[in-house]
């Protein structure tokens, strides 16, 4: 058994079943501690008929050879596949870090039911006093763009370690306000290295389809520009809008340009995460930081991956 | 670029409120709406996407909630109370009505609009003659270009077989299904499980709603809650 593959039996005996989706049942995983993962984990069994195929393997092997640092980061940042599970020799699901409570809402439903509801993208998209009448934050615009800023990080971290994000959708991903990073991908499964095929066939969320039909870093982008534009006007309509303009008043600077080079119909133009990232930390802070550049790439600490040709494997790009 | 109109829903839910509904039937009927909305909190953007609205009926059909967006902090939830005999006849043309001003309104105001959906849950025979409902049903299917998806629902003593008549389309690439009460199950209990699948279904049919995929989509019979099980319209012959 390799590093990567642990079996369902070690797993010890399973917890509370934490949410069951059309693919998959997420248990807690009480017994089980990994030297490399922060925190409690979750084991994500997928149900019949939906276990992936291999390609899973890749993308667990894919963060256990990632330097320390970059490592940490992804799993701030990730509900990344830390180990593959199988039983039988089979794969059967995934170990993933347990999503932080900093990304739950304590709230009462319109029933008047308590309720601890994930803090999905999606929320930020509707009207900000409806959102207080459902018991979700409403968050200030330099709170939306401080959560804009952040996934345009998470997005570079994957585009330049050379994975894909594929299906960037309203629910995937969960934001806090009150500490950084605001911004955690949790449904990592449609993700894949750049230049392999999909773990799971990556699709599009309605509303969220780019122009094009391959998915790729540039569809990426398409959506990323999706979301700054809805996140930033939320209201009736907002989760499907598309028109650039909407933001116009909201964006500073070169702000509106960007949104829509990402919104552009030739992939090649989009504007990359990195550029994002940059855009939005001097709206923050007002200053321009011309060292952001070095600063992101010693976070990252690794310049990229590419498949060798000959062997097949992933080495770095130098 | 915003060329495409926003496309929205209807799903209607039509409900017996006849007089054997009274007690922990009623109960469980009242349960519904909150547990929809409750649904929707949790998917606030659905609201971008699907419409509601509540008919009842007992000796006559009634419109206790009118199609909307129910998150609008202006809903306010009906009780509902029960009232006599079992006209599905009364239903039927009251949700023809419904549905044709509702459509039309929906389109007046710039929205595309998906066929509307319907659950309909009863929990006895109907008490109008024969050919009067079967009139009032075919005007509300075969007779009206925006017909609605039918999805019946039945608990206690609702008849399998009539049920079966209600299901629309009944066959075909789009058929829909109805959703019986297992022998010896609690029917209060049986309507949760029924409004349980009316919000998965509403769920996975406003998230599924793109470009292409559209109408209703119904939960796979696996994923059904113990006590109901989901049959097509040759199943009762």
């Amino acid at each position: 058994m390799s590093a990567h593959v642990v079996d369902l039996d070690a797993l010890g005996p399973l917890g509370a079943l934490l949410g069951a989706g059309g693919q998959a049942k997420v248990y807690h995983a009480p017994h089980v501690t990994l030297a490399d993962v922060p925190g409690p984990l979750v084991y994500k069994q997928y149900k019949a008929g939906h276990a992936p195929p291999h390609g899973l393997d890749a993308v667990v092997a894919r963060r256990l050879r990632l330097d320390e640092r970059t490592r940490e980061r992804l799993d701030l940042m990730t509900a990344w596949p830390v180990r593959a599970v199988q039983e039988d020799g089979e794969v059967r699901g995934v170990l993933m870090r347990l999503i932080p409570d900093g990304y739950f809402q304590d709230r009462v439903k319109p029933s008047g039911v308590p309720a601890r509801t994930l803090r999905e993208l999606q929320h930020l998209f509707i009207a900000p006093e409806r959102a207080v009448r459902l018991g979700m934050p409403a968050p200030s615009t330099a709170e939306r763009l401080l959560v804009c800023r952040d996934l345009a990080v998470v997005v570079h971290l994957l585009h330049r370690n050379g994975m894909v994000i594929g299906d960037l959708n309203p629910k995937n991903a969960v934001f806090r306000l009150a500490a950084r990073p605001c911004v955690m991908l949790v449904d990592c499964d449609a993700i894949r290295i750049k230049g392999a095929a999909a773990v799971v066939r990556q699709l599009n969320a309605p509303d969220w389809n780019p122009p094009e039909s391959v998915l790729s870093q540039s569809s990426d982008l398409y959506k990323f520009g999706l979301f700054v534009l809805r996140c930033l006007s939320p209201g009736p309509f907002a989760s499907i809008a598309r028109d650039p303009s909407r933001v116009d008043a909201v964006l500073p600077g070169d702000g509106p340009r960007l949104l829509r080079d990402a919104l552009s119909r030739d992939p090649g133009a989009r504007t990359t995460a990195q550029t994002w990232g940059r855009y939005f930390d001097v709206t923050l802070t007002g200053v321009v930081a011309p060292e952001q550049g070095t600063r992101e790439a010693e976070r990252t600490g690794t310049s990229g991956w590419r498949r060798d040709p000959q062997t097949r494997r992933w080495v770095p790009v130098t | 670029m915003e060329s495409e109109k926003a496309k929205l829903l209807p799903f209607y839910l039509v409900i017996d409120v006849s007089a054997s509904m009274t007690g922990d039937k009623l109960e469980q009927a009242n349960a519904i709406m909150p547990a929809v909305v409750d649904a929707l909190s949790d998917a606030p953007i659905l609201s971008d996407k699907v419409r509601f609205g509540v008919i009842d009926f007992g000796t006559d059909a009634l419109v206790r909630l009118p199609l909307c967006d129910l998150l609008d902090e202006h809903v306010t939830l009906p009780p509902l109370n029960v009232r006599g005999a079992t006209s599905y006849a009364a239903a039927f043309r009251l949700l023809r009505d419904e549905i044709e001003s509702n459509v039309k309104q929906l389109k007046a105001d710039g929205f595309q609009v998906h066929r509307p959906a319907v659950f309909f849950i009863s929990d006895g025979e109907p008490t109008d003659r024969d050919a009067d409902w079967r009139d009032a049903f075919r005007d509300l299917t075969e007779n009206f270009p925006t017909y609605p998806n039918v999805v019946p629902c039945g608990v206690d003593a609702a008849n399998p077989k009539t049920m079966a008549s209600l299901i629309y389309p009944a066959s075909g690439p789009k058929a829909m299904q109805m959703y019986l009460m297992d022998h010896g199950q609690n029917p209060a209990d049986a309507i949760a499980m029924i409004a349980e699948i009316l919000i998965s279904s509403m769920l996975a049919s406003g998230q599924s709603m793109a470009q292409g995929s559209s109408g209703l989509i119904l939960p796979a019979k696996q994923d059904l809650p113990a006590g109901i099980s989901a049959h097509s319209s040759d199943d009762f012959v």
